[in-house]
């Protein structure tokens, strides 16, 4: 008799749980593409070159760690040699490399040495040296052992940078040549106020690229990279830019991020002691917002394509990934629990913190626990097939559906993906719940698994070079 | 049995399903029109691009007599597009093309009908779009229509007639910007970012705002100020370096040494003796600014100053005037103040002048192996090595002979 109590109690909450989740999207997709809209068109009517001329244009310095990046460190830094932004300053960070990314540093920079002052304001590990390029005078490379994580390799490149804002960026990220333009010209609009910018990047497989140059772009059809771009898609329009829009982003990603300066110098830097540092320290960056709560401070997403990043193109490398993944949002979410409905922290303990709860953390257990009971009761008699295969529609209904209002959304607002692409993408879309979500439910069980067992380590998944 | 309904369950299934397969029909179609919105977008600036060399090559200057009747199709997205050149990926417009349809824009009938949207579109992008090609033609009379646009509760709105207004760059366009800046000091530094490209003939009206009671907005007053300054100001700059507020002082002492010349010597050693850092920091670098190296008597002495961000200035200023400095980085190499000894090394290094001095030494000078004895005994000689590391393998082994024998 207990049984089928069990299985009917499982088979509500699954349902509601699905029934919630969908409803929270739908809202946020709606709310997001609203604003995406909105900022789209704010930034192709803005005046840029008004901005690039101003002397109160602020300059930046871009932080490009890199540990073992020899196959991409090249392009990347050769794109970021080519940004159109009329003042910034490159700080590369060799993070403990024991491959050849510091030769071939050397030899698109022509480094040498010098006996610069170096003031440790942040944990960041031991100094090896500082060296300046030859040729780019605006370039310093920071030459550091291997030990704190990106957090450490950040943290040194803090602790040379001059400039107001900080542009922080994983090495394997081709920026767009107008990528800070773009950016900081809306930073510009409230300079008192805006902390922290994330903005769109996209996957980078597929695309030929020639020394930082994207040659062509033609995205990848590999079902596992191609399931990436929706699920980008999904984060950026369906969570980030709407959390933006009531000042509850809880993520500005490590692939591209600017911060002001001042506050990552009240916030500490960058944190080692995560697995990953980029959540940690959003999270960080709102409890700064709380407490200083009459300067209004926001961290903001915004629509513009500033660059692209590789991501894994086997299910093993994702798999590794995403277990990073679920770590750092384990992590995050149990040090700052006290957020979750907190009414101090507004919308962010409202309207984010329970979706990293009930989904990010939780919803991989309530999915499959919700199968399983579900699966268990068909094949004990307990439920009838009937029930059982309407119960599976309505969940792979349910979530391509949420993807699907992404997609259109994006396809409304953005001009990237040609019509076959397109279509690929919806017939993903239509088919993820028969293996890609599966797969990213083993990697979220074995990232809470290693979480629970203190695992902290920063695993990369072996990286191809750019074609 | 428990009753978990299926019906229910289904029926919402078969809802969803209508609904998904809906959605990735809208999906393709909204990918199909827009796609073809950008090629008739791409086309119709790839024709305007084509006409324009057409009309060139048929060796016609422009003028409302001659435009080409062409010109009178292009919309005002279209107009931005090229103005702005944002559509870079369809066409890219050199200045000369820009130059000749906007004077061939700015037709009587198409200026009334900018005019119309901007005021009264109730599609607020419609009427940014005009509001912006009535700012990129510089049209006098929508400063009228821009003056009223400015004030709109719509933030974009707003904004954009800022935009717009900056185009303009008249001082009845600054006078806009200036009130405004007055009612909402929070886009005071976008304001002052767009006046910054002003003629100066604004300044008068920059100059006014000093005197505004709120404290914010003298600030960005006395700094805009700080770019169009003549000496005709000096007087009033005087008077704000004795503001209330340090900022304010602060931006003054930048405007004072922007203007430079003798008058305004004695507010900015005046100001050397202010309270705050801020002030005493501005006051060092635009002291330099007016007086060169003459400047270190009354500079040098700040290197005591109980706030770093002072000794930084004046570590700056003896970097630039390296010289002239030296007998100050002696005197202070030879005291007791640590900070002193170090920011005077700092200097040294900062200026390379360790290197050449590494070299007098050699050459058997005796003020330069003083100076690099002192050097040595401040303990805080970093830099040497680098100075070291640049010379030749001869010299220095001979660098070292005397660095040991200090």
């Amino acid at each position: 008799m207990l049984i089928p109590k069990v299985i009917y109690a499982v088979f509500v909450v699954s349902l509601g749980y699905f029934l919630i989740l969908t409803i929270y999207y739908i809202f946020l997709t709606v709310v997001g593409s609203i604003d995406q809209m909105k900022k789209t068109m704010q930034g192709e009517r803005e005046d840029y070159s008004l901005f690039y001329f101003s002397s109160r244009k602020p300059p930046v310095s871009i932080i490009l760690p890199a540990h073992n990046e020899e196959g991409w460190i090249s392009d990347s830094l050769q794109a970021l040699l080519g940004i159109n932004y009329p003042e910034f300053e490159i700080i590369v960070v060799n993070d403990g490399s024991t491959d050849g990314t510091l030769d071939i540093l050397n030899k698109i920079l022509k480094l040498k040495s010098v006996d610069a002052m170096y003031i440790k304001h942040y944990k960041d590990g031991r100094l090896r040296g500082v060296l300046k390029s030859d040729l780019y005078p605006n370039v310093t490379v920071i030459d550091k052992d291997a030990g704190y994580k990106k957090a450490g390799a950040v943290n040194a490149g803090l602790n040379v940078a001059k400039h107001d804002y900080v542009c922080v960026m994983d090495a394997d990220t081709i920026l767009e040549r107008d990528a800070l333009l773009k950016v900081m010209a809306q930073v510009e609009k409230e300079p008192d106020k805006i902390i922290g910018v994330g903005s769109y990047f996209g996957l980078v497989n597929g695309f030929k690229i020639k020394n930082g140059t994207i040659m062509d772009r033609s995205y990848s059809y590999n079902p596992i990279v191609a399931y990436q771009n929706v699920e980008y898609i999904r984060s950026f329009i369906g969570n980030r830019l709407a959390w933006s829009r009531y000042n509850a982003m809880p993520i500005v990603a490590g692939g591209f991020g600017v911060w002001r300066k001042d506050v990552l110098y009240d916030l500490g830097g960058f944190s080692s002691e995560f697995t990953c540092e980029d959540m940690e320290l959003t999270f960080r960056a709102h409890d700064y917002i709380v407490k200083n709560k009459d300067k209004g401070y926001k961290v903001l997403m915004f629509p513009f394509y500033v660059g692209w990043t590789e991501g894994p193109d086997n299910i093993s490398a994702l798999i590794m990934q995403r277990n990073r993944w679920q770590r750092v949002v384990d992590e995050t979410v149990w040090k700052y629990k006290y957020m979750l409905c907190n009414p101090k922290y507004g919308f962010f303990g409202f309207l984010a913190m329970p979706y990293f709860v009930l989904y990010e953390v939780l919803g991989v257990f309530m999915e499959v626990i919700g199968i399983v009971f579900v699966t268990a009761g068909w094949l004990m008699g307990v439920l009838n097939i009937n029930i059982f295969l309407a119960y599976l529609l309505f969940m792979l209904l349910s979530q391509s559906f949420v993807s699907l209002l992404s997609i259109l959304a994006f396809v409304e607002g953005q001009r990237l993906f040609k019509i076959g692409y397109i279509a690929y993408l919806i017939m993903l879309t239509l088919t993820e719940f028969f293996f890609y979500r599966w797969s990213i439910s083993t990697a979220k069980i074995i990232g809470t698994i290693s979480y629970l067992r203190g695992s902290k380590s920063h695993d990369q998944y072996t990286r191809s070079k750019p074609a | 049995m428990y009753n978990y309904h299926a019906d229910i369950i289904w029926a919402a299934n078969i809802a969803l399903l209508a609904i998904v397969a809906l959605t990735c029909l809208v999906i393709l179609l909204t990918a199909v029109v827009k796609n073809y919105l950008w090629e008739e977008r791409r086309r119709g600036l790839l024709g305007i691009k084509s006409n324009i060399y057409e009309f060139i090559l048929s060796n016609k200057s422009p003028s409302s007599a001659v435009c080409p009747s062409f010109v009178n199709g292009v919309t005002p997205q279209q107009f931005i597009d090229i103005k702005t050149n944002r559509r870079i990926d369809a066409a890219f417009f050199n200045d000369s093309e820009q130059q000749f349809l906007k004077d061939c824009f700015i037709s009587p009938e198409a200026l009334a009908k900018l005019e119309k949207t901007a005021k009264k579109s109730s599609d607020k992008w419609r009427k940014i779009e005009a509001m912006l090609c009535l700012g990129y033609t510089q049209t006098q009379s929508a400063v009228g229509i821009l003056k009223d646009t400015i004030l709109s509760k719509d933030k974009d709105v707003s904004y954009f007639s800022m935009i717009s207004l900056g185009q303009i760059k008249t001082v009845p366009s600054a006078r806009v910007l200036l009130n405004f800046l007055k009612k909402d000091p929070s886009s005071s530094y976008k304001i002052v970012s767009i006046l910054e490209a002003f003629p100066p003939d604004i300044a008068d009206d920059v100059v006014r705002l000093t005197d505004y009671h709120d404290p914010l907005v003298r600030y960005w007053a006395v700094t805009l100020l700080a770019k169009f300054a003549s000496g005709e100001y000096i007087l009033k700059l005087e008077k704000l370096a004795g503001d209330a507020v340090p900022e304010i002082r602060a931006a003054a002492c930048d405007c004072l040494g922007n203007i430079g010349g003798i008058k305004t010597r004695p507010a900015l050693i005046r100001c050397l003796k202010d309270d705050s850092w801020l002030v005493r920091s501005r006051a060092v670098h635009s002291l330099a600014k007016v007086m060169g190296d003459s400047s270190l008597p009354e500079v040098a002495v700040l290197i005591n100053d109980p706030s770093w961000v002072v000794v930084d200035a004046v570590k700056t200023v003896m970097t630039e005037h390296i010289e002239a400095s030296l007998p100050y980085i002696e005197r202070f190499l030879a005291g007791d103040y640590e900070v002193a000894k170090k920011y005077s090394v700092l200097a040294l290094q900062d200026s390379g002048y360790l290197v050449k001095l590494l070299n007098e030494a050699i050459s058997g000078k005796s003020h330069a192996a003083k100076l690099l004895k002192g050097v040595i005994k401040s303990r805080v000689h970093s830099g040497l090595d680098a100075a070291l590391g640049s010379l030749d393998p001869v010299m220095r082994e001979k660098a070292l002979e005397i660095l040991m024998e200090t």
